[in-house]
């Protein structure tokens, strides 16, 4: 960081006065010293007290000035060889700075961001402390996990509807204006972190911004900002040379911090929006040049998303509105509509081109996976992956709309079976699975639901304690329960119990094995009313579904505007109740094949008179319940084809039944796929120790 | 000062936002026009200005280009499917699959969801005509992919409850009452062409997954045609598919259906130890 020995000029002024004054106290230690000895008791009062004064009045301005020096040191601008200060984050022609491709930068690029904020401290830890009275250094492990846990994590018992005065306009903007907030005040250590990350992007640094945006950020937030929000960037600017697109990342990083800690007013809602706006339209339209850490691009897409959901959840809530409220809604319909936040995202994926590289990619004629996106050659990364991580964007806001069809259309072009960009961000790999499970469950496809939910909590299981430090962590465990609620429901349609891990298996009987249990109790005792019994126990099932998707669902949204002249109502759980209502009628299809499936695994031939008898129903209803059974485990894939997930097979023959037995089968293939590509790993991780330790 | 880099994003030629192909034109253009009536960006904080990102598109802006092209509905969804402007041609498209006897899934979802965006355009007969469709494209969960997209007062209306029983039936293999209830509703069901036959696929599509042998009567009801009609449609399916009929124990007729893996488990390959072809790819470059 100090590695160059130009200062400004303010700097160089000091550090000139330090000098003198430095010599000419020492100049007159010496010489009024020498004086006073000579003369010894025989010097004069006044000349005595001549030299105290003098002395001291040095003292207080040597030490004066090493202080003011000291703390001008912090906000060092370096210029270095930069010819012309206009060259700002975008530019048009060949970047000058472009860094060479030297194994030091690959180092710094290819880094795993999934390693989490580890405390390896970067040189922006030792420059905050200087100057925090507090000489600590925060410890980022319990504090971090508050960040984002209000506003984003949902309650452990579903909670629907939030308390009417938490988006309360006037109580936000009482509760900022309480806490005493100056927008215009800038504490020293804001300065320099903003300084510093502005150099860092102009140099392309990626892991120096990566853990300014990770670390610095998180806990100038914990340590500065608990209460209230950053300073504006008005305040900021003219630390950053004014830059436009700087102000742009700030102010998305300033609403982010905004969200998750306090609630934002209406006006700051439609602000946002208009930032997003605004930075996706340089994106799209500027030719930036940039390279920013992939965590940071996720989480703006991320941010995004989740704005434009909670906006609508917001808008839903007509109940309670104020007039200016409402007049401020009727004037800006335009912020967060659903029409712009779906074209944006479109527009990303599309002008990035990022399908066709990707395909390109399979051809082996482009590279990006394999950089993780990140940019070698100079260029800048931005667009690309904001585009890849739109697609993932488009995933969620379908689901959020109930189109899960589309949804899935929209991811198709990544492949989820191999690793890839998105798996590059934890939060990224999680939230991709997540959707792209529950898409899977409502449109039947149990299996696919299944397969991608085993391995993400497989995956999730293992690393769980390297994000512990990490800002994210709350999340990852609450998407984590809600995968495992929903792997509970699809393995109660589809009782495959051989797709899933052993870990995740105890896992899941650790924390659904009763509810899954009652979900496939038919009927457990011979005597007594049986009718009444499985009615019970079908009506059990029920609540338990409804309890389980009301907890694992995404929060669901009415994407169109609100009609104001009607009375005002809140219809904000409208999306989530038609979901749910579909969902459970599915549930009831459904119903009667836990008993059928229960007496076909006991029995390997039996009548259809007989099974009817045990079941207390009539043939008819029999061959209907039959017929369910095969069109529910018969689904329709992504191809079109009819593939089978049923665990007990059975065809009829006029009037028997006849149940098949299928063997388990072995699958070796798989086993050995992996374990070649294990060995290969590790062949080749013993080259390189010892190609290095040749050197 | 504020603002260096203001003049670099706005007035660099418009020429240097290149549209590759044809398809990008429309979300370019939309981009481009997406009206920033007040040039340049100023502070955000400063002012607010009303972001109209609405693309206006649609075939009048075709004049500007010059080659005109015309892009096909299903063109149209798959590159511009969130721009209020193309509703009416998907109604378009929707009479014309029922008129042509065709279907696409994703034009009407693309519709259904801008009848979400904007509930005042909603036409029921449109709605009514795109369940029935997709009640013709069963055992696919095409009718509850649509439904997912309806708001809940609308389902409460008829005809959609008419179709959602229907659509329960369906589902659950009572194939009688889906015929009785079906002929209360004929206006509703009748207004799609090859309504009928697709049904009467579907319920030998079931029947074939459940039966090695099904009973005469079990098929006449799934499909609802009786007596000669029926012998008719048979000799059709012996000779086409490869039925064979045969006499039962009570003295009924018995339907012998296709061998499929389903009905035949005995058939299904043992895909168990089968390895893709693409997951060997993957450890070609280490076999090498």
């Amino acid at each position: 960081m100090t590695e160059s020995s130009d200062i400004t000029g303010g700097v160089r002024c000091l550090y000139i006065l330090n000098i003198i004054f430095a010599i000419i106290f020492g100049l007159l230690a010496l010489l009024l010293g020498s004086t006073l000895l000579t003369l010894g008791s025989s010097c004069s009062v006044p000349l005595f007290w001549c030299y105290e004064i003098a002395a001291w009045g040095l003292v207080i301005l040597y030490g004066g000035t090493a202080f003011f020096l000291r703390r001008k040191a912090a906000v060092i601008i370096d210029e270095g060889d930069q010819g012309s200060r206009n060259l700002g984050l975008e530019m048009l022609e060949a970047n000058t700075l472009a860094v060479a491709v030297t194994p030091d930068v690959e180092r710094r690029v290819t880094f795993k961001s999934w390693m989490g904020s580890s405390l390896l401290s970067s040189d922006d830890e030792d420059e905050l402390d200087t100057f925090v009275d507090a000489p600590y250094r925060t410890n980022a492990s319990a504090n971090r996990q508050r960040v984002y846990s209000e506003s984003r994590a949902m309650a452990a018992n579903y909670e629907y509807d939030e308390a009417a005065g938490h988006y309360d306009d006037q109580a936000a903007a009482l509760r900022q204006q309480e806490v005493g907030y100056d927008p215009n005040f800038v504490p020293d250590s804001v300065k320099s972190f903003v300084v510093h990350l502005y150099r860092h992007i102009r140099e392309k640094n990626v892991y120096e911004i990566h853990q300014m945006y990770e670390t610095s950020f998180q806990t100038l937030s914990e340590r500065l900002f608990k209460d209230t929000p950053w300073p504006s960037v008005d305040a900021v600017v003219h630390y950053v040379d004014n830059d436009h697109v700087f102000c742009l990342l700030y102010r998305e990083m300033w609403f982010r911090h905004l969200y998750a800690r306090l609630s934002p007013t209406l006006k700051q809602r439609i602000d946002s929006w208009d930032n997003y706006c605004s930075l996706f339209q340089v994106v799209l339209h500027g030719v930036v040049n940039m390279q920013l850490p992939n965590q940071w691009l996720w989480d703006m897409v991320d941010e995004f998303v989740y704005q434009f959901q909670s906006f609508c959840q917001y808008r839903a809530k007509m109940k309670n509105k104020t007039e200016q409220e409402i007049a401020l809604l009727r004037q800006f319909d335009q912020a967060w509509n659903v029409y712009g936040v779906l074209n944006f995202l479109q527009a990303l994926v599309e002008k990035s081109a990022i399908i066709q590289i990707l395909e390109q990619e399979k051809q082996g004629i482009e590279q990006f996976t394999a950089t993780d996106g990140y940019d070698y050659s100079g260029g800048s990364n931005v667009l690309k992956v904001l585009g890849y991580f739109s697609m993932i964007g488009l995933l969620r806001v379908h689901c959020l709309l109930g189109d899960y069809h589309t949804g899935l259309k929209c991811l198709h072009p990544i492949d989820i079976s191999q690793q890839g960009v998105y798996t590059s961000v934890i939060g990224s790999h999680i939230a991709t699975i997540y959707h792209y499970g529950f898409a899977s469950l409502m449109l039947r496809r149990y299996v696919d639901g299944i397969r991608e939910f085993n391995k993400i909590l497989l995956y999730i299981y293992k690393t769980k304690q390297y994000h512990q430090k990490s800002p994210q962590y709350e999340q990852i465990l609450k998407k984590n329960e809600q995968m495992y609620a929903l792997l509970a429901i699809c393995l109660s349609f589809c009782p495959q119990m051989k797709l899933v891990d052993e870990a995740v298996n105890a896992q899941l009987r650790e924390k659904y094995g009763e509810k899954m249990g009652k979900l496939q109790r038919y009927d457990d005792e011979a005597y007594g009313d049986k009718l009444s019994r499985r009615q019970r126990y079908a009506d059990e099932a029920f609540g338990i579904y409804d309890e389980l998707f009301s907890y694992a669902c995404p929060k669901f949204i009415t994407p169109s505007a609100p009609s104001f002249d009607e009375p005002l109502v809140n219809y904000n759980q409208d999306a989530y109740r038609l979901q749910l209502k579909l969902f459970l009628s599915e549930v009831r299809q459904q119903e009667l094949l836990v008993g059928a499936r229960t007496f076909l695994k006991v029995y390997s031939t039996i009548s259809l008179g007989k099974l009817a008898n045990y079941l207390d129903v009539d043939e008819s209803t029999l061959r209907m319940t039959l017929m369910t059974y095969k069109h529910k485990t018969h689904a329709v894939d992504s191809d079109g084809k009819i593939i089978s997930n049923a665990d007990v097979d059975f065809y009829i023959d006029d009037d028997m039944i006849r149940v098949v037995n299928s063997k388990p089968v072995k699958r070796y293939g798989d086993f050995f796929l992996r374990q070649i590509v294990k060995l290969e790993g590790v062949i080749n991780d013993v080259d390189r120790i010892k190609v290095e330790s040749a050197n | 000062m504020y603002s260096i880099l203001t003049p670099l994003v706005d007035c660099y030629p418009k020429g240097l936002n290149p549209q590759h192909s044809g398809r990008c034109f429309f979300l370019s253009c939309s981009l481009q026009g997406s009206p920033r009536s007040v040039p340049p960006v100023r502070y955000i904080g400063k002012v607010l200005r009303r972001n109209r990102i609405r693309p206006k598109m649609g075939m009048e802006k075709e004049p500007q280009k010059p080659q005109q092209v015309s892009y096909t509905v299903e063109q149209l969804v798959a590159v511009n499917p969130y721009n209020p402007d193309i509703l009416p041609d998907l109604e378009n498209y929707v009479n014309e699959q029922v008129a042509s006897q065709t279907y696409s899934l994703d034009a009407n979802l693309c519709l259904l969801r801008l009848y979400q965006f904007e509930p005042e355009r909603l036409s029921t007969q449109i709605v009514a005509r795109i369940l029935v469709k997709a009640l013709m494209a069963m055992p696919a969960p095409d009718f509850s992919l649509c439904l997912f997209l309806i708001p809940e007062r609308v389902q409460m209306e008829q005809p959609f409850k008419t179709l959602i029983v229907l659509s329960h039936y369906l589902e659950t293999g009572g194939f009688r009452q889906f015929w009785d209830e079906a002929a209360k509703s004929r206006h509703i069901v009748e207004a799609v062409p090859g309504f009928e036959q697709a049904i009467q696929a579907y319920a030998v599509h079931v029947l074939s997954l459940t039966y090695q042998k099904v009973p005469r009567s079990v098929l006449a009801e799934a499909i609802n045609i009786e007596g000669l009609a029926l012998d008719k449609f048979l000799e059709q399916q012996v000779v086409n598919y490869g039925w064979v009929l045969e006499m039962g124990q009570g003295g009924g007729q018995i339907i012998a259906l296709p061998k499929t893996e389903f009905n035949h488990p005995e058939l299904k390959k043992n895909s168990g130890d089968a390895v893709p072809l693409d997951h060997i790819t993957r450890i070609f470059p280490i076999l090498s």
